[in-house]
């Protein structure tokens, strides 16, 4: 997918501190529909994730084997499971599984990434050819084909899903960052710090960065989307994150045997890997249009 | 066009010969060693050492690489460690299954995917435009493993119309196809409006309803053939995300393609048979993509000069 960024000029910036400017950002963000509901889900997500433990629910591994496959009730809002775990205390948890994995994996590939583009765009020459080699050939592949053959050669498990969906990532980042610079390379401010003698270094961290930054979060909601449903996929296909840990997908794998006698086992982790996809979605759309980026294929 | 193809199709051998790197790479990579699992339970350190001789696994990275690359080019993929089969000819009949399979989806894509969207663009703002952009938002959302099971339950468990799983006859064929294609409908449908929307406000557009065109020949004729552009090209990337998404949809209905005996292969360790797919899938998924290009090209002749 080649990529162009546009950002329109980064000289109208409102004025004022770092500060200033996230805060004028989050308002436009709220300002957009697509935002606003994303930050919603969101935040509802990150809620229950955090305040799951005390919530008093039940354990999610708690087993009641002699009410499996409970329908919904006032003591199992969403039901329970063919051990008989609680699906709601099984949900929320597995809220907390994707939303840690989702934010570890994109957090530490948009380091590896950017630094990568930072250096490739900013560099030039062989430290660019190299680099942007590898990055063609890691985005050859489709991304949850890439993070299957890592599995298969890992092993599953939590960690080696994260190591998966983070290289498919990392190329993804090192390819809008290197754009952005590119673009931002030949502006006269790059060109007047240079000729007042600022070094590589400092040109990279005080001018690129900052500037070249608001492509890479747009990204990074959009890409949260995407590790969480590759996540799901993996867990789904028993080579993700293993049971009994809660995970959506590795939970619908399990309960689909079930599917026919009971089929809140299958609904209600679907529906939420399906919201939380959303919510980020629609997070990253909102912060395109609050940010003014476009991304263009 | 010539000369953009000729340098095309250098940039696809190079990176080839990248995916290919990669994919032994990985499998170079695996902690433990295949020998082991080749052999057998209960094999002397004799019979061990044997089979890794005759793997050339003795050898440094690059040398293996290199042997690898040879047969792969003289057609000798392997054999299954599981089955003792070939390994090319086994893949080349499950990529029928998926390509089928992808077809399908695609087909389905884009044809309910383009009328919503034309719909969409043309009553603008109605509910049926809002409709559109709702259900495209959950298009995109939805995991393609979870709408799969959903439709197995309603279609062939509750309502028994269609077969649960397997492959035979075309009615076998719908409810995957469905499930595949579900978030490139929601994609297309949002290409196809916002390129439709952009290419309706132009000015030869007014031209033709000032001269008396009628609406329907407008949009067909007119806007449309502009607007194709740049869904062409989402339609090849989609194709392409299908061979992808076909491991969780095919595990979902045993549909016997590519992807399903890429899962088995992986629970089974059989790396020849792992490797070969992985490597088959990417590189098909690059030659869709360079035929994307082509097509984009052939649209859109500024590209082709630059």
């Amino acid at each position: 997918m080649p990529i162009s960024i546009h950002r329109s000029a980064t000289a109208e910036d409102p004025p004022g501190g770092p500060d200033e400017r996230s805060n004028a950002t989050v308002r436009r963000l709220l300002r957009t529909r697509s935002g606003v509901v994303g930050c919603a889900i969101i935040a509802a997500f990150v809620l229950v994730a955090l305040m799951a433990p005390v919530l008093g629910l039940w354990s999610p591994d708690t087993q009641d084997l002699l009410h499996t496959l409970a329908r919904p009730s006032w003591s199992h809002p969403l039901g329970s499971d063919q051990l008989g775990r609680d699906l709601l205390s099984r949900v929320l948890y597995g809220a907390r599984t994707s939303m840690g994995l989702a934010l570890v994996v994109v957090g530490v590939a948009l380091v590896i990434g950017t630094f990568l583009g930072l250096a490739a765009g900013l560099e030039g020459e062989w430290v660019d050819a190299v680099i942007m080699r590898a990055v063609d050939m890691l985005m050859a592949f489709p991304s949850i084909l890439l993070a299957l053959a890592i599995v298969s050669a890992l092993g599953s498990g939590l960690l080696n899903t994260m190591i998966a969906i983070g290289i498919s990532a990392i190329p993804r980042f090192t390819r809008i960052m290197r754009a952005s610079v590119l673009a931002l390379k030949t502006q006269e401010f790059i060109e007047a710090a240079r000729a007042a003698g600022a070094s590589d270094l400092y040109i990279a961290r005080a001018h690129l960065l900052p500037n070249a930054l608001a492509p890479v979060i747009v990204f990074a909601a959009l890409l949260m989307a995407d590790a969480v449903s590759i996540a799901a996929g993996l867990g789904f296909l028993g080579m993700g994150v293993q049971p009994p840990t809660a995970e959506w997908g590795a939970m619908l794998s399990e309960g689909r045997v079930y599917m026919r006698v009971a089929a809140h086992v299958v609904a209600f982790p679907g529906l939420a890997i399906m919201l939380m996809v959303l919510g980020f979605n629609l997070l990253g759309t909102g912060l395109r249009d609050a940010l003014d980026v476009r991304l263009a294929d | 066009m010539a000369g953009y193809l000729a340098k095309r199709l250098l940039g696809l051998v190079v990176v080839v010969i990248g995916v290919s790197f990669i994919v032994r790479l990985v499998m170079y990579l695996i902690p433990g060693d295949p020998a082991v699992v080749l052999a057998g339970m209960g094999a002397s350190g004799e019979d061990i050492e044997r089979i890794r001789r005759q793997l050339g696994l003795d050898q440094p990275f690059l040398i293996q690489y290199l042997t690898w690359g040879r047969h792969l080019l003289a057609g000798d993929w392997g054999q299954s460690i599981v089955s003792q089969e070939p390994v090319l000819p086994l893949l080349l009949l499950r990529l029928r299954f998926t390509g089928l399979l992808a077809i399908a989806g695609v087909v389905l894509a884009v044809v309910v995917g383009g009328v919503m969207g034309i719909v969409a663009a043309i009553r603008r703002e109605s509910s049926l435009d809002y409709g559109t952009t709702v259900f495209s938002l959950l298009g995109v959302s939805i995991p393609i493993f979870w709408i799969g099971l959903l439709l197995q339950l309603c279609f062939a468990v509750r309502l028994g119309w269609l077969p649960t799983s397997g492959a035979g006859t075309w009615r076998h064929l719908i409810l995957p196809a469905c499930a595949i294609a579900a978030n490139s409908i929601a994609i297309l449908a949002r290409m196809t409006r916002s390129s439709l929307l952009e290419v309706l406000g132009s000015d030869y557009i007014r031209t033709a309803r000032s001269k008396g065109c009628g609406e329907l020949r407008i949009i067909l004729r007119h806007a449309l053939s502009n607007a194709l552009i740049p869904i062409v090209t989402v339609i090849g990337l989609q194709f392409g995300y299908l061979l992808g998404g076909a491991v969780l949809t095919e595990t979902v209905f045993a549909w016997p393609g590519i992807g399903r005996l890429l899962a088995d292969a992986i629970f089974r360790r059989d790396y020849p048979v792992v490797q070969g797919a992985i490597l088959l899938i990417a590189v098909t998924f690059v030659f869709v993509n360079l035929l994307t290009d082509m097509a984009y090209a052939y649209f859109n002749p500024q590209i082709r000069y630059r």
